[in-house]
């Protein structure tokens, strides 16, 4: 269990590495697109290089936003329930989003293999679009785990 | 059984998944793609989940958002927020209450190259608190004051939430970054007259601090010269057409970045913790927001928004009534749940009724943030209430919730002001194209 966990919690930090990287390249290429534009010369394609930029930022920080807890949530009501049911509640939860994270991942799939047979590319750069759908997926695939571990964390935590 | 239940029934498990601890946009998501698979087709809903992700991701005005993040991260660790302080310390910190002033125009100057209040409360808080404590403040006042300046970094911009206020109700970005600026420094001067009425009646709340010389305050002013040339450099990059809003994020972020680094207060560890920061943060919005849409569409396809605006047309409500009505919820909705994630998942529903009865958006979109500062003060979610008690640990959370509520007053009276005179709002964006 907890080399599972320790595996999983380095993917979801491997995976913010990117969407970090990619932050990075956003800002430096904005910057660029900026001094050009006040240059007179508009550099082609940089529109949409952004858009691109921000599908990875969003899709490989999501697991490892889960891990840190940064995604926001009510606990006002659950702080005052006795333990059993904050327990049981949030087995339920975890699961719950785990299927959720799995459909969006099998679906983004589906739609990039779509994408992939259609050769369907971004106007400006050619960028192929199944493989953001894709990273999508191995985003979401990813948070699935991160709450299965949470479900384990949780059972194994009751039977100790 | 009818599309009008099926949205109610959604409302009510969204609400109790909410309640349960579970993360708001994945509540959102969850209930919105199990309803729209309810009402038109599992294999629909499917198929909507991926194109709604990617079309939210890759919407062009969203890029704004890790970009000011980004920003704000680096404007955390770059020591720009103490420099302020020393400042504003300098020129009011002699007066009666002065210090607890400071640390208004502290937050307020550092919310113009931050946008993220728990940063900016969390940044000023670590320094004016001590100095408040050294001068033997009362703790109501001095935790107070801090967490309530937080929330000018909302208002001035670069906002956060009036940036994704700006991408759901598809306003000008630019001109909401407009409207907030003279709102923000008139909610600053309120505070400050807060400040200095609770230490004319109580004098022992706020004693002055030490004098300074006129010449030691003009030679401290060169301090906050990143903070105006980032600033004005910002805004006036957007109003001159040098760049859009959403490419001003990345310019503030990279003249911080450079700042911090020519003064070497910056590090590897601080630079790569504050870049991974913002990028759950980002994705925290993203999913908010990616939750919201999905929500969105299950709303749309029950009709709820479409007959609730029909509902209140026939009650014959004046707009005044059903604006009172729409803030009293996001106010009292403020005390449970996040503003911003309440934001989203109301908006589809009041927005369109707003926007028919004829009220400007971009001055809704100021007085809702204005209600929903208030939210982030008030027990028991208060969000920067909880920012001041992690600086201050000794302060019990009692005081400080005690402390924050003669701050509520000027925010009351900032909303009437506005209100009666929504050219306050309305002045600057007017000339934005």
């Amino acid at each position: 269990m907890a080399r599972f966990e320790k595996f999983v919690k380095l993917l979801s930090k491997g995976t913010n590495w990117i969407a970090a990287s990619a932050m990075l390249v956003l800002m430096a290429s904005i910057c660029v697109a900026v001094v050009a534009h006040v240059c007179r010369h508009e550099i082609y394609g940089a529109l949409e290089l952004g858009t691109l930029l921000a599908v990875i930022i969003a899709a490989f920080a999501v697991a490892d936003a889960q891990v840190e807890g940064a995604h926001v949530s009510v606990e006002v009501l659950m702080q005052r329930m006795p333990k059993r049911i904050q327990l049981i509640t949030s087995v339920i939860n975890s699961l719950l989003l785990a299927v959720l994270s799995v459909i969006v991942s099998w679906q983004c799939i589906v739609t990039g293999s779509k994408l992939l047979q259609a050769k369907a590319e971004s106007v400006a750069l050619g960028f192929p679009f199944y493989t953001l759908y894709y990273g999508i997926a191995v985003g979401f695939a990813i948070l699935g785990l991160v709450f299965l571990v949470e479900v384990l964390k949780l059972l194994f935590r009751r039977q100790r | 059984m009818s599309l009008v239940a099926i949205g109610v029934i959604g409302i009510v498990v969204m609400l109790l998944l909410l309640f349960s601890r579970m993360p708001v946009g994945f509540a959102m998501m969850l209930v919105g793609f199990a309803g729209f698979g309810y009402i038109v087709s599992p294999s629909a809903a499917a198929a909507l989940l991926p194109l709604d992700l990617y079309a939210l991701f890759s919407t062009y005005s969203l890029l704004c958002i890790p970009l000011f993040i980004l920003m704000g991260e680096f404007a955390f660790c770059s020591g720009i927020g103490n420099r302020l302080y020393d400042v504003a310390h300098k020129w009011v910190g002699q007066f009666r209450g002065g210090v607890a002033m400071a640390t208004v125009w502290a937050s307020a100057a550092f919310g113009a190259v931050c946008g993220n209040p728990i940063a900016t409360a969390a940044t000023i808080g670590t320094v004016a608190l001590p100095q408040m404590k050294k001068l033997n403040y009362d703790e109501a006042l001095s935790t107070s004051c801090v967490a309530a300046g937080g929330t000018l970094a909302e208002l001035i911009p670069p906002g956060i939430t009036l940036i994704v206020y700006g991408i759901m109700t598809k306003i000008s970005i630019g001109k909401l970054f407009a409207a907030g600026v003279f709102v923000g420094i008139l909610d600053a001067v309120l505070f400050c007259f807060t400040i200095y009425a609770l230490t004319r009646i109580h004098p022992s709340w706020g004693p002055a601090g030490p004098r300074t010389e006129f010449r030691e305050k003009l030679v401290s002013i060169p301090q906050i010269w990143e903070t105006v040339v980032v600033f004005a450099f910002i805004m006036g990059g957007i109003y001159a057409g040098w760049f859009s809003p959403m490419q001003a994020g990345g310019i503030g972020a990279a003249a911080i970045l450079i700042i911090a680094l020519s003064r070497r207060i910056i590090n590897r560890k601080h630079f790569t913790a504050a870049v991974l920061a913002a990028t759950r943060l980002s994705c925290m919005v993203m999913i908010l927001l990616a939750g919201a849409t999905v929500f969105g569409h299950f709303l749309a396809v029950t009709r709820i928004p479409f007959e609730v605006a029909v509902w209140i047309e026939s009650q014959g409500w004046s707009p005044f009534i059903v604006l009172i009505m729409i803030l009293a919820v996001y106010f009292v909705a403020g005390f449970f749940i996040d503003a911003l994630a309440f934001m989203m998942l109301t908006l589809p529903i009041f927005f369109p009724l707003v926007v028919g009865m004829g009220i400007d958006p971009i001055w809704f979109g100021v007085v809702l943030l204005l209600c929903m500062n208030m939210g982030a003060l008030t027990p028991p979610v208060g969000i920067l209430v909880y920012v001041v008690k992690g600086i201050a640990p000794d302060v019990p959370l009692e005081t400080i919730f005690k402390g924050i509520f003669p701050f509520l007053i000027p925010i009351s009276i900032l909303i009437g002001i506005l209100w009666a005179f929504p050219e306050i709002v309305l002045f600057l964006p007017g000339f934005i194209g």
